[in-house]
């Protein structure tokens, strides 16, 4: 994302690109540029951290002792260094909306798209909604964004093969964002992005959809994520499904969820963890509905989407999920 | 080609018939039950629905609107532009093709959780045509197919509909025709002549009672002696009222209707043990 951000603050070098496919050249540039200083780097972290041997991981770690090296010199069987692409889904979802609404609706220009983003989208609100309104975003079954994850994994990957790390092995990619939360601390130092995100709001956590974009339901979120290319993300591929605890609480309900999960990995998913819903995103969601459109909950014998209901029923829900906690 | 009225189509619904389903919902209905919760669902054409208190008063949707000096000729510009989703248009025309295209997408998930397509409304079966046709191509990709019905539809139009279907979610709200017409505005003499009809031809039908304390809660038993004759009668499930419409009604500019008293937990018990 990082990369595709300065590209777009190079207004002069956007003026003359005709097609989505020129323009992805031009940024796998910037995105090779970028890698090229984080292997650097990471060879030079590394070479430094190799003189600091960690013995007693190395004791441990299959491959150390009969080679008798530690695993800062490449002392183990698998050698392999991993890297958590932070922010994925929000690039992808970035170079969909380009791809639509630049080089396909013409709706706006790029130069135009880099006003909208210095503004922080102050004073082009309306092509804010536009944009989040109508764009095509990741998780919704539709291979025109989902896809451009693969591509940009692909582009990623192939740069990859030409460094190989200190330890020796090579460099493999995941989505996890774990405890250090990336995607909520990039997110605080990057720009607004293409993809409707506000300066400073954290980026999506490992592959979920944008907020309130996946309006396609829960089969559709399942395909999206399970198109996801496991060969180019050998490292942790982290899928987030946002449940409501109602949709599991008889056995039969959760047979159903049984099979729903089984017909995603049957389709290639790699991953899947289950949040149940708290309150506290309720509340949140009752703030800020714009993000939550797509939260559906279930109420008596229906299910609903949150952000519908009027405010009893929605403090109702939430008061409800206090209770469940 | 024919083409029908939808308001939506849920995917991944677990409520909906046998395991995890897609419900397409039509637009379009001939009964005014007291307490519907798909008002939306009632007039056969589009309208512009307005939820006013989530408006942030930004004036986007004035800005964009080709006609706001006129009367809303329901383009639909407006909502494209709306960033918190208080406009919405509800409704529009679909061709059976663009309806299989929505329900493709959800093919894989049928397999495993014995689900399929359920076709409810509105009234679907006020389409009958569209659905028929739309109910054969998906019998053709070998889809499980559910009509949700409150029977009030012309022998006829559950003649055309019958071969293609697998099993009636079929709605029972009394017995009595006074109450019946009191809570819908019409008789019930179609409507248990139809689910006689449907019995004796031999189909599975799954009934659901609307449980409302104020409008039919002395019709359990007379709905449980009706339904004691019937042979294909799969499974009774009691629906609990609730009043979650009203925003709904506010943002089509209805009046709201809805009962006030929710049945409690005794009320429901009560009425599952009198069924089972």
């Amino acid at each position: 994302m990082h990369s595709l951000l300065c590209m777009l603050k190079d207004t002069d070098k956007l003026e003359g690109i005709r097609s989505f496919d020129e323009f992805y050249s031009i940024y796998e540039g910037y995105l090779q540029r970028d890698l090229d200083i984080i292997f650097r780097r990471s060879f030079d972290g590394d070479s430094i951290g190799s003189k600091c041997p960690m013995i007693l991981p190395s004791l441990l770690t299959r491959g150390c002792i009969s080679s008798a090296t530690p695993i800062s010199d490449g002392g183990a069987k698998y050698n392999f260094c991993t890297w958590c692409l932070t922010g994925l889904v929000n690039l992808a979802d970035s170079l969909s909306i380009i791809k639509q609404m630049v080089f396909e609706e013409n709706r706006f220009t790029l130069t135009e798209l880099t006003r909208f983003l210095e503004a922080n989208w102050a004073g082009y609100e309306d092509k804010r909604s536009y944009i989040v309104n109508n764009g095509r975003y990741f998780g919704n079954d539709d291979d025109y964004a989902d896809l451009l994850v693969n591509k940009v994994t692909a582009s990623v990957n192939a740069f990859a093969e030409k460094y190989t790390p200190y330890r020796g092995g090579r460099y493999l990619f995941g989505t996890l964002t774990g405890y250090e939360l990336s995607h909520i601390s990039f997110g605080k130092i990057s720009s607004a992005s293409p993809d409707g995100r506000y300066a400073a709001e954290p980026f999506a956590a490992s592959i979920s959809s944008f907020p309130g974009a996946d309006k396609g339901g829960i089969t559709a979120y399942l395909k999206s994520a399970a198109k996801l290319d496991g060969r180019l993300l050998q490292s942790s591929v982290v899928v987030n499904l946002q449940m409501d605890r109602t949709l599991v609480d008889s056995k039969e309900k959760r047979e159903r969820l049984a099979a729903l999960l089984r017909t995603y990995f049957d389709l290639g998913g790699i991953q899947l963890q289950i949040n149940y819903l708290s309150a506290e995103e309720l509340i949140t969601a009752k703030r800020e509905p714009e993000k939550y459109k797509s939260l559906r909950v279930r109420v008596t014998g229906f299910s609903g989407f949150f952000t519908s209901f009027d405010d009893e029923l929605q403090d109702e829900i939430i008061e409800r999920h206090l209770h469940t906690l | 080609m024919n083409k029908g009225m939808i308001f939506d189509i849920a995917h991944g619904s677990f409520v909906d018939g046998p395991g995890v389903r897609t419900t397409v919902f039509f637009k379009g209905c001939n009964l005014r039950c007291r307490w519907c919760h798909n008002p939306e669902s009632r007039s056969p054409i589009p309208q512009m629905m307005f939820y006013k208190n989530k408006c942030s008063g930004c004036g986007i949707c004035k800005d964009v609107c080709p006609n706001y000096s006129e009367a809303c000729d329901l383009c639909g510009i407006c909502t494209k532009y709306c960033s918190t989703s208080a406009r919405k248009l509800c409704g529009r025309m679909w061709t059976v093709d663009e309806v299989m295209a929505e329900i493709e997408k959800d093919v894989p998930f049928y397999e495993s959780s014995g689900g399929g397509v359920t076709l409810s409304g509105g009234e679907c079966l006020m389409q009958a045509d569209f659905c028929a046709e739309l109910l054969k191509r998906l019998k053709e990709h070998g889809v499980h197919t559910a009509v949700d019905t409150c029977g009030f539809v012309s022998r006829e139009a559950l003649d055309k509909v019958m071969p293609y279907t697998d099993v009636f979610l079929y709605d029972v709200k009394a017995i009595d025709e006074d109450v019946h017409i009191k809570c819908t505005g019409q008789s019930n003499r179609i409507i248990l002549e139809n689910l006689k009809y449907l019995d004796e031809q031999g189909k599975t039908t799954q009934i659901r009672i609307p449980y409302v304390p104020e409008w039919n809660a002395d019709q359990i038993e007379k709905i449980r002696d009706f339904l004691s004759g019937l042979k294909h009668v799969d499974e009774v499930r009691v629906l609990a009222y609730h009043n979650y419409a009203g925003s709904k009604y506010e943002a089509l500019g209805m009046e709201n209707t809805l009962p006030l008293r929710l049945p409690n937990r005794e009320e429901l018990e009560q009425a599952e043990q009198i069924l089972h």
